[in-house]
C-alpha cells in the first residue's frame, strides 16, 4: 500500500529498495549511515540488485529485450556456468543497448551472447518479383548512428554503409537517456541489406540481411570472473535462391556488422575468456542456367570502429555472394570513473 | 566472600525474516531446473506461481531441448 493522507502508516510503507511501480507513492528508508541506500540510486555503478541474483547453471536462458531500445537489469549477482547461456531476444529494429549491472561478483565460464541484437537486416521475400530492402540503421540512446549500407540494383552492387555519424542532440535526448547519461557513445551494428536480381522470376526467394551485433554494457560492482564467452557478433546474411528471368543470377543478403561489448569491474578475478565481434558472413547467390549478367551481393554497414563492406562487380553468370559484416569492438577494464 | 554464579537468562532465539524468495528457471518443453533467480523479498512477483515471462524472460530450455 502506500501512504495515504489520514491513515496511518505501516514499516512496507517505508522499503529500503525499490521494486519499480509496486513502491509507487511510498517513502524511501535511509540506511545506517542515513543515507539513501543504492536501491534508489539508477546509476549506481553496479545498479540497484532490484532483480536479484542471477544463476544460469545448465541449458540457455532468455531475455526479452520487448523491442525497447534499452534494456537494464539490476542484478545483486550473475553466474553463467560452463556449458549453461544468457542470451538476449526481441530487439528493437534498430537494435537494443543491454545493461547487465551487478552489485556483486559477476562469473562468466559458459557464454552470453547479444549476437544479432543490434540493427535488424532488411526483410527477405519471395515470388516472382521480390522487394529488396535495406537493413536499420543501429540507433540507441547514444549519439551514436551506425549506418546501414543499400541494396544492390541491377548489375550495381549495393553501397557499403558508412563508419558511423552521430544523432542531434535532440534526436539523441528523445531516446531513454537514463544510462545515456553515463555512456554517449554506444552503438550497436546496423543490420545488411537484402541480395538483388536482374529480371524477375518466378522462383526467387531473396534471403533477409543479417542482424547487426548488439550493444551489451556490463557493470561489475564485485569481483569480475570472465572465462566463457561474450558475443556481440553480427548474423549472416540470408541466401538467395531461385534464378532472375531469361537464367540470369541473383545475389546473395548482407551479413550483419559486428556490434559493440563494454566492460568495467571493480575487481578482477580473470578476464581469459573471449569477446566475439566479428560481422556476419553474406548469404550465397544462385547461378543461371545459362551464362549471364551476374549480380553484386547485399552490402553491409559500418560501425564507430569500421566502414561497411560491399561487393565489387562480379563477372557474368557468376552469383554474388552478399558482404561480410566489419567486426566490432569489445573493451573494457578496472572501473575508475563511477562509483 | 562467596560469589554466587550469575543465572544464565533463557533468551528466545532471534529469527531473521528472509531477504530473498528463489524462482526456479525451469526449461519450457520438460521443466528440468537450469538456474535459479534469487529475487529481493520485497519483489511483487509470487515466485511459487509467476511463469518465467512475468519476470522477463522469453524462454529457459535445458540441454535436452535447445
Amino acid at each position: 500500500m502506500s501512504i495515504v493522507n489520514g491513515n496511518q502508516g505501516s514499516a512496507a510503507d517505508f522499503p529500503s529498495t525499490s521494486s519499480g511501480a509496486a513502491d509507487s507513492g511510498k517513502v524511501p528508508k535511509l540506511d545506517s549511515n542515513g543515507k539513501l541506500p543504492l536501491g534508489f540510486n539508477y546509476l549506481h555503478f553496479g545498479g540497484t540488485g532490484a532483480d536479484g541474483a542471477l544463476n544460469v547453471t545448465s541449458g540457455t536462458t532468455t531475455i526479452s529485450a520487448a523491442s525497447a531500445a534499452q534494456l537494464v537489469k539490476n542484478y545483486t549477482s550473475i553466474n553463467v556456468s560452463s556449458g549453461a547461456t544468457l542470451a538476449f531476444s526481441t530487439p528493437a529494429a534498430t537494435g537494443t543497448a543491454i545493461f547487465l549491472k551487478s552489485l556483486g561478483n559477476v562469473t562468466i565460464a559458459g557464454t552470453v551472447t547479444v549476437a544479432g541484437m543490434g540493427g535488424q537486416g532488411g526483410a527477405g521475400s519471395t515470388g516472382g518479383s521480390p522487394t529488396t530492402n535495406v537493413g536499420n540503421n543501429g540507433i540507441i540512446p547514444s549519439f551514436i548512428k551506425t549506418l546501414a549500407g543499400t541494396v544492390p540494383s541491377g548489375a550495381s552492387g549495393g553501397t557499403a554503409g558508412a563508419q558511423t555519424t552521430t544523432l542531434t542532440f535532440s534526436q539523441a535526448l528523445s531516446t531513454t537517456i537514463q544510462e545515456f547519461l553515463k555512456y554517449a557513445f554506444l552503438w550497436c551494428g546496423p543490420g545488411g541489406s537484402t541480395g538483388s536480381y536482374a529480371t524477375s522470376g518466378s522462383t526467387i526467394t531473396l534471403g533477409s540481411g543479417g542482424n547487426g551485433g548488439g550493444c551489451l554494457v556490463i557493470e561489475c560492482g564485485g569481483a569480475y570472473n570472465f572465462t566463457g564467452t561474450i558475443s556481440a557478433a553480427g548474423t549472416v546474411g540470408g541466401n538467395t535462391t531461385g534464378t532472375g528471368g531469361s537464367g540470369y543470377c541473383t545475389s546473395g543478403a548482407g551479413g550483419g556488422t559486428g556490434g559493440l561489448i563494454m566492460y568495467w569491474y571493480n575487481v578482477l578475478t580473470a578476464n581469459s575468456g573471449t569477446y566475439t565481434v566479428s560481422g556476419g558472413l553474406g548469404g550465397s547467390g544462385a547461378a543461371a542456367g545459362t551464362a549471364q549478367q551476374g549480380q553484386n551481393g547485399g552490402s553491409s554497414g559500418g560501425n564507430l570502429v569500421n566502414t561497411g563492406n560491399s561487393v565489387g562487380s562480379v563477372g557474368n553468370g557468376v552469383p554474388a555472394s552478399g558482404a561480410a559484416g566489419a567486426a566490432g569492438l569489445a573493451f573494457g577494464g578496472l572501473n575508475t570513473n563511477f562509483t | 566472600m562467596d560469589i554466587e554464579p550469575t543465572p544464565i537468562e533463557e533468551t528466545e532465539e532471534t529469527v531473521m525474516p528472509p531477504t530473498e524468495k528463489i524462482f526456479i528457471l525451469k526449461c519450457s518443453v520438460c521443466g528440468t531446473q537450469t538456474g535459479t533467480l534469487a529475487l529481493p523479498i520485497e519483489h511483487p512477483v509470487d515466485v511459487e506461481t509467476a511463469h518465467h515471462s512475468e519476470l522477463g524472460f522469453d524462454d529457459i530450455r535445458c540441454d535436452d531441448h535447445p
